[in-house]
């Protein structure tokens, strides 16, 4: 193992599926040791969340749970149990950051609230999720991703460009929406690092998710303060382009020609047909009403092609295409695999396979893979036994106490 | 002073439009001190740029998309395209913490700006190059917009409707790009700080918004399935989706993820014998026939108003949430009391905002060191003699020269 930009940082992780959990990934992967607590025999909800390897539900098979869990350590602990506060606040005690989620009250309730921590561990930086944030009249409503991904304005802008409103809006695909704050919220803690170890001072961080996730979209999400006029997926703006998604013989590519130099070499792409010399070509302005009439135009021209000839063609006369491409294409990208984004791992259950997901290469500190992602109280031994000096007597005791 | 955490950090950014840009202003949201390099000759483009077909900003001040990119910058102006210019950057970056810059790949290098050039004057920076698809690889000279990058990694292919094209995506997903970057800097950071060892990341638009799906990609690896679209439908679980409510465009939504939802559901909407209906029985059946389940939802809340029905939903135990548009955020009872937009003084009057512009609060909470927006983003090569006096301690004669050359501005 290389230099990492996060070694020697220790965080306690305490979260479920893929928002705060995603954020100490990102550290662990940097060299950061995440210990990962999780509930005894189930585990962090991801566990049971599909699809799963071979589509059999198995708590070590889950994808999602193998992506967002990467170079962690697992144990499991009851922290509603008296023995297993404990066992928490001395994992707390030592380390630089703990990322939980839930609204205070909970853990305050188990005397781990962050006065509680901050006593015993003065340069503790909690970092704190919740869905709304702590104030607020939405603070206690319940929320799952689909209601967070509409909640902050993102949502409500899609699919795009939509017909008329008759149908409703979209989340965005996949889980994307879910990984917003963790790449938000990194930035907000490592801030925070900084600080500690100049003033050798912790601090408290609220995270919301509707916070975080509606800075992803803030360029929309002006719209309305500052002109007084709302945004919709029927996006009027866009119709001013050649812009769209456009089907072809085997797929869909994107198009976005803006600028007028980018227009004069897509129309010469397109082999210069008698209407791209016509006298309203000449500016955008006068082009805009003819866009539905340019868009038809654009689609009979790219129906019989495939999406590799169209996008080869258009970028070697730099023109703004590029295909719509499926996981499958990512995956098999020569770009993606010459650039090492997937790595090769070994998982104790499911195998040896290509992983994704590096975010930058770095000249110093490279991020690498040493697991995958770990299985439920894998390191309860190390931890427990060798870090906090536990005997056979104790751990046989916590385990029949349900406690680990 | 802005009382981040940041506080004593230098950055120089050469960067225009939106990716770079977004990256380092949560830097100066965190208290560091950001100096962007435009000049006269070249103001960034992105002053320009609106979200709406309105008339066009005066590009000294700037549009609210600039703004949203660029609060409590300073812009020191620079004609980098000269070698005299590039010399006097250099001399600048000597003086800074990390250098950020998103020029098409070669650029720098070719104006003596690069990794290497900048190393020279300063032995531990910290450099951050941020491009499309990157500085290698068989795309690297790839050309397109945000929105293309994202159709790339996957974005567009499973966001829509079942039965729909593949969603365009707007600019604005360049910020998802931008906030991998960020994370970046500040991991370098952190290294920098413990080992007084700087380095070079390079950064791609196309890898960072895959991050974001890398799920998806795992799916294929593993099971070999292409996800694709399905609206706001969940892999097992029903109703989950946005119901039609009372007015123009809006829409609440209904997620129930477990059984005793899905009974609070029943009895809140006043149809009890649902939670008996043969169709709804199990998570299943309910998922099954959502279409079915969807209509007849869809008739409870039809005619009530989103808060409306959130609130009596919220009040049953059922998670259920507005599907906000700019108006609906900007207007919502939580979202203001959050403060998460804030009113801040401008030299020009933006939108409908005399003298005014609306930008949005650090997304995150901070005890010791909250951090804060102060101040709108900079006007074109404001900050110039500041800068080069205080920070590169040239004489004020100097400078006069070299503007007079046209070198700055």
């Amino acid at each position: 193992m290389g230099k990492k930009a996060l070694s020697g940082v220790k965080v306690v992780e305490y979260a479920n599926n893929i928002g705060a959990p995603y954020c100490s990934k990102l550290m662990a992967d940097m060299g950061a040791e995440v210990i990962k607590i999780e509930k005894p025999v189930v585990g962090d909800e991801a566990r049971r969340r599909g699809p799963f390897l071979g589509d059999v539900p198995h708590p070590e098979k889950s994808v999602i749970f193998c992506y967002v869990n990467s170079n962690k350590l697992s144990v499991t602990l009851d922290i509603e149990k008296p023995e297993g506060r404990e066992i928490f606040k001395r994992l707390a005690g030592e380390a630089d950051i703990l990322i939980k989620e839930g609204l205070p009250e909970e853990f305050e309730r188990l005397g781990l609230g962050y006065r509680d921590l901050k006593e015993i561990n003065p340069r503790l930086i909690m970092a704190s999720f919740t869905p709304y944030g702590e104030s607020g009249p939405y603070r206690n409503y319940k929320a799952y991703p689909l209601n967070l991904s509409h909640v902050c304005g993102i949502g409500n802008q899609y699919p795009l460009p939509s017909p008329d409103l008759s149908r409703e809006p979209t989340k965005l695909g996949g889980n994307c929406q879910e990984y917003h704050p963790g790449v938000m919220a990194i930035t907000a803690i490592l801030a925070a690092l900084f600080w500690q170890r100049k003033t050798n001072k912790g601090q408290y961080i609220e995270m919301s998710l509707q916070d975080m996730q509606l800075c992803f979209a803030k360029t929309e999400n002006a719209v309305y303060a500052v002109y007084g006029k709302t945004m919709t997926r029927m996006s009027e703006n866009l119709q001013k382009f050649p812009l769209a998604v456009v089907p072809c013989k085997d797929g869909y590519v994107n198009t976005m020609i803006l600028q007028d130099v980018e227009w004069g070499r897509f129309v010469e792409l397109m082999g210069s047909p008698e209407w791209s010399k016509e006298e309203w070509t000449k500016s955008i302005m006068t082009r805009i009403p003819h866009m539905p009439m340019v868009n038809s135009h654009i689609v009979d021209w790219m129906k019989n092609q495939t999406k590799a000839e169209i996008v080869d063609k258009a970028q070697k006369a730099r023109c703004p295409v590029g295909p719509v491409n499926t996981a499958k294409d990512i995956v098999e990208s020569e770009q993606f695999h010459s650039r090492g984004f997937f790595a090769e791992v070994q998982h104790p259950v499911m195998g040896k396979f290509k992983f994704p997901g590096r975010p930058f290469l770095c000249s110093e500190t490279p991020c690498s893979y040493e697991s995958p992602a770990p299985v439920l109280g894998q390191d309860n031994d190390m931890i427990y036994r060798e870090r906090l000096g536990y005997g056979d007597a104790d751990l046989a005791r916590l385990k029949e106490k349900r406690i680990i | 002073m802005n009382g981040g955490p940041l506080q004593g950090v230098r950055i120089l950014e050469l960067s225009y439009f939106l990716a770079g840009p977004a990256a380092t202003s949560l830097m100066a949201q965190l208290g560091a001190e950001v100096i962007k390099v435009e000049s006269i000759q070249r103001p960034d483009p992105w002053r320009m740029f609106q979200s709406l077909p309105v008339a066009p900003p005066d590009i000294r001040y700037g549009s609210s998309a600039y703004d949203l990119a660029n609060t409590d910058k300073l812009c020191v102006g620079i004609n980098i395209s000269k070698p005299k210019g590039a010399e006097v950057a250099r001399r600048l970056a000597a003086k800074v913490d990390i250098v950020s810059e998103n020029f098409t790949p070669g650029v720098v290098d070719r104006l003596g700006l690069g990794y290497e050039d900048i190393r020279k004057v300063k032995p531990d920076i910290i450099y951050v190059s941020s491009s499309s698809c990157g500085n290698t690889g068989p795309l690297r000279d790839y050309v397109g917009y945000a929105p293309i990058f994202a159709s790339m990694s996957g974005a567009s292919h499973c966001t829509g409707y079942e039965d729909g094209p593949p969603s365009f995506f707007l600019g604005g997903v360049d910020q998802w790009s931008a906030y991998v970057a960020t994370f970046g800097m500040m991991a370098a950071l952190i290294h920098h700080q413990s080992t007084g060892e700087g380095q070079f990341i390079q950064h791609a638009s196309v890898e960072a918004i895959a991050l974001y799906f890398g799920d998806q990609y795992l799916d294929y690896i593993l099971n070999n399935r292409i996800a694709n679209r399905k609206g706001n439908r969940h892999g097992s679980c029903a109703p989950h989706n946005c119901y039609r409510c009372a007015g123009e465009d809006k829409w609440v939504t209904i997620a129930v993820m477990n059984e005793r939802e899905w009974l609070s559901l029943c009895r809140v909407m006043e149809k009890p014998e649902l939670a008996n209906d043969s169709r709804f029985s199990t998570s299943t059946d309910r998922w099954t026939n959502q279409k079915e389940l969807d209509a007849i939802i869809t008739e409870w809340t039809k005619d009530k108003d989103y808060y409306e029905a959130t609130e009596i939903l919220q009040g049953a135990g059922v998670a259920a949430a507005p599907s906000l548009d700019p108006e609906g955020l900007f207007k919502d009872p939580h979202v203001k009391q959050r403060g998460m937009f804030v009113q801040i003084d401008h030299p020009a009057t933006v939108g409908i905002n005399e003298k005014k512009d609306w930008v949005f609060a650090p997304p995150w909470r901070l005890s010791e060191t909250p951090g804060s927006v102060k101040r709108h983003a900079p006007i074109l090569c404001e900050h110039t003699d500041r800068i080069f006096e205080e920070i590169v301690g040239m004489p004020k004669k100097e400078i006069q020269s070299l503007r007079e050359e046209g070198i700055l501005s």
